[in-house]
């Protein structure tokens, strides 16, 4: 039985990280017990679409297990399989990597298992299974498969015991070698001291960690492969016990650093790039080492070598990782931060607690309502305030493109007081937003090594903001219509009322010298004028408009007591529009009020203006075109003097075409056509054909007007 | 100075804390929400709430930590005064 799911699943964990594969546990009929980690996507992709079911029931049902060995689960691409000593038909499989040269092959292989993924994407993930690389992974495997067998079962209590040891050792941040090597002498009596030698750059080698009482002594000592017990461990590459030192006469090492161990043990450890370390240990009391502290050893040594992957493998990615993940956090809570409010607290809270400083502020441009929006934490009253104004000032208001190096985060000194950092937020070149972040200490370097992560920050965001405002701007623009159209359903009246304001006043604010985002609110006001504004404010409570249906109203009502000047422009438009509206198109009915004069006078004079517009409809180009050429038609019919044929060429002649077209349209010569026109301008009396076409309109229009 | 190492940390207790702003916890229940040492969290907490980003209500293990909102002014205009909503 299984007794330590949390800890084999935690090694499965480190294991699956440590070398990029996906592993997983089946058990004597082929079932997983412990189910696949890691995030080899070509493995998990075959697991998933179950490509590798038949090869499980093969190896469990077929095959002799007793040694770790690789199968092609597809040709090219390798998994691993390690049986789980001591439990009979357990096995750790773990993949996948792939042969190089048979990239294409696999790539043909798997086409059909993926919908829409991008194979070159998860082949180039996939590790490569290379001569240089076999041996590592065979071992490796082994190793995992070795202490996965100490934890089935669970009868190994000081093996889970150390397990829980090495679980802390990993997560620490900085993997601190020297904490993990004292938790374990805190649980293992037998020990004393334990150790670790690294190779320095000059080839020799450094005890660079020592736990216990006296062994930090011997800290920093150094030695050449070969010197002493240690080195030979080095020379001979095996594990070595000793016992009774003190009458060995490589015992002077230890002496010589006034150490005085009486049994030691030695374990190589194969780090990735190649290198070797060495973990050491014994007792300052005990000249023996039993048969259960051996055993512990090994299992120290074991864990210890995780431990060492894993902070060779933390040094090479340095600070980049923790930062990159930290980004991949911030990322993914902008992108799923639901609206505008929600994205500036987020990028309020980081920025503050990124740079620690006294404030910070961000500033969001709304633009449904040319305002801003602030949020703040910290003190930003008096002077940080002004300064707060004056940067917001300065870049929105800015009346040309900003240049690109107003773009990046910059570092602003201010007077007398510690620098600032300013963040803009832009889309495309279009600022959105800005971040200002007081810091507790003028320019340093410190603070300006956190610009470009800013930068990065600001351009997410940047996306981020852009999307939230789109998206917010849609689903508003979809709620409104679906109100509009619903008005239809219960009052149709009030329809064709909205119908009809929002055209009036359409036309109406084009010609008036205001904002289109007031435009737009006027506009959706009307298209929503018969819902009650409370109704229309809880349906929108950060837009504007239900504001002016509020004040409209009231204009609307002759509430006396209702003083609506200059600012409520937008009410008193849509008071007018939709009094128009309700009285059907009758201008003496149009609202008037003692405040609106110079505005209704405005309206009235453009629905004057409509009218005659409307009146003069009737002789656009195009309807007037097909009546004139209707009564041009008639006076070629109806002209005596012309033949058949003169009318027809006179007709195209009317119509724009040359004589070449003419002639092409009647299926003769163009000479012909040419004979035909200097008879029709005798018979007409004209020079040519312009005063041809004049005659035919000076006859028509005479025609027309004297019937 | 912000340390690099524990920004990671710190950024998962900011999301933690923004996705869940009605979450009032202690600093075990943090441990075992986030899967981190009380020890990595402990600073972090403290600098957290020293900028005002929690707010904690107690004392020692007993202490409570919830988020607490900046504030917000939601029409600014660059001459009105900044006084918070």
């Amino acid at each position: 039985m299984i007794q330590s799911f949390d800890l084999i699943e935690e090694l499965q964990e480190m294991y699956a990280s440590q070398y990029g594969l996906t592993n997983f546990i089946t058990d004597e009929s082929g079932d997983i017990i412990m189910l696949a980690k890691g995030h080899n996507a070509l493995f998990n992709l075959l697991l998933e679409r179950g490509a590798v079911n038949e090869i499980i029931e093969t190896v469990t049902k077929e095959f002799e297990l007793s040694k770790t060995f690789f199968i092609d689960i597809l040709p090219g691409v390798y998994a691993c399989i390690a049986p789980v000593e001591g439990h009979p038909g357990y096995l750790l499989w773990s993949g996948v990597k792939m042969e190089p040269s048979s990239r294409d092959m696999i790539k043909n292989k798997i086409d059909h298992l993926i919908d829409d993924g991008d194979i070159d994407s998860i082949l180039s993930q996939t590790p490569l299974f290379t001569l240089e690389n076999k041996k590592e992974w065979l071992l490796s495997a082994k190793k995992a498969a070795k202490m996965i067998s100490r934890l089935i079962g669970g009868g190994d209590s000081l093996f889970s015991e150390h397990l829980k040891v090495l679980q802390e050792a990993v997560k620490t941040e900085e993997g601190d070698v020297s904490r993990f090597l004292y938790s374990f002498l805190e649980k293992n009596s037998g020990i004393d001291f334990l150790g670790i030698c690294e190779q320095r750059n000059d080839d020799l080698y450094e005890v660079s960690h020592a736990a216990g009482e006296e062994a930090k002594r011997i800290q920093g000592a150094s030695f050449s492969p070969g010197e002493s017990f240690l080195g030979r461990v080095l020379l001979t590459g095996e594990q070595a016990f000793w016992e009774e030192i003190e009458k060995d006469p490589k015992y002077t090492f230890f002496q010589h650093y006034h150490f005085y161990p009486k049994s030691l043990f030695c374990f190589p450890i194969q780090l990735r790039d190649g290198n070797l370390s060495l973990f050491f240990g014994g007792s300052r009391t005990s000249e023996v080492i039993t048969d259960t502290v051996k055993d512990l050893d090994r299992n120290m040594a074991m864990l210890l070598e995780v431990v060492l992957s894993a902070e060779s493998l933390r040094k090479e990615n340095s600070g980049h990782l923790s930062r990159q993940s930290a980004l991949a956090d911030i990322s993914m809570m902008l992108v799923s931060a639901p609206d505008l409010k929600k994205i500036s607290y987020i990028l309020v809270d980081i920025s503050m607690s990124l740079v620690k400083g006294p404030f910070s502020a961000v500033m969001l441009k709304d633009s449904q309502k040319q305002k801003m929006m602030l949020v703040s934490r910290g003190d930003i009253k008096g002077e940080k305030g002004s300064y707060l104004k004056r940067a917001a000032k300065d870049y929105f208001t800015a009346t040309s493109d900003l240049p690109p190096d107003r773009l990046v985060p910059s570092m602003k000194k201010l007077e007398g007081s510690s620098a600032i950092i300013e963040c803009p937020l832009y889309f495309r070149g279009e600022l959105l937003g800005l971040i200002c972040t007081g810091t507790n200490s003028p320019v340093d370097q410190e603070t300006e090594e956190l610009l470009p992560f800013l930068q990065t920050l600001s351009l997410i965001a940047g996306v981020t903001l852009q999307l939230a405002g789109e998206g917010q701007e849609n689903m508003m623009e979809r709620k409104i219509e679906v109100l509009h159209s619903s008005i239809k359903e219960f009052d149709a009246e009030a329809y064709r009322i909205a119908e009809e304001s929002v055209k009036i006043a359409r036309e109406f604010t084009a010609e008036l010298d205001i904002s289109k985002p007031l435009i737009k609110n006027i506009l959706i006001a009307c298209k929503l004028h018969c819902f009650s504004h409370e109704y229309l404010a809880e349906m929108f409570p950060e837009a504007e408009f239900p504001k002016i249906v509020k004040d409209g109203t009231r204009v609307l009502a002759e509430d006396a007591a209702f003083k609506n000047e200059e600012q409520g422009i937008g009410s008193q438009i849509f008071a007018l529009a939709v009094s128009y509206a309700k009285n059907e198109g009758d201008m003496e009915a149009v609202i008037a009020r003692p405040y609106m004069k110079r505005i209704r006078q405005e309206f009235l004079s453009h629905l004057e203006d409509s009218k005659v517009v409307e009146q003069e409809l009737p002789l656009e180009p195009e309807s007037s075109h097909t009546m004139e050429s209707k009564s041009v038609e008639s006076t070629i019919k109806n002209h005596k003097n012309l033949s058949s044929r003169e009318k027809e060429v006179l007709d195209l002649v009317i119509q724009g075409l040359n004589n070449k077209e003419i002639a092409r349209e009647l299926f003769i010569s163009e000479h012909t056509v040419k004979n035909h026109l200097t008879k029709i301008f005798q018979k007409l009396d004209v020079p040519d054909r312009t005063q041809a076409i004049s005659k035919v309109y000076q006859l028509t229009y005479n025609g027309s007007a004297n019937p | 100075m912000v340390k690099r190492e524990h920004l990671s940390l710190e950024m998962e207790c900011l999301t933690l804390f923004q996705s869940n702003p009605y979450l009032f916890e202690t600093i075990q229940g943090l441990e075992k929400r986030l899967g981190r040492k009380m020890s990595d969290l402990e600073p972090i907490l403290e600098s957290l709430t020293a900028q005002g980003i929690l707010q904690r209500t107690g004392e020692g293990a007993m202490a409570y930590f919830r988020y607490k909102e900046p504030a917000v002014i939601a029409e600014f205009s660059f001459t009105s005064e900044l006084e918070p909503l």
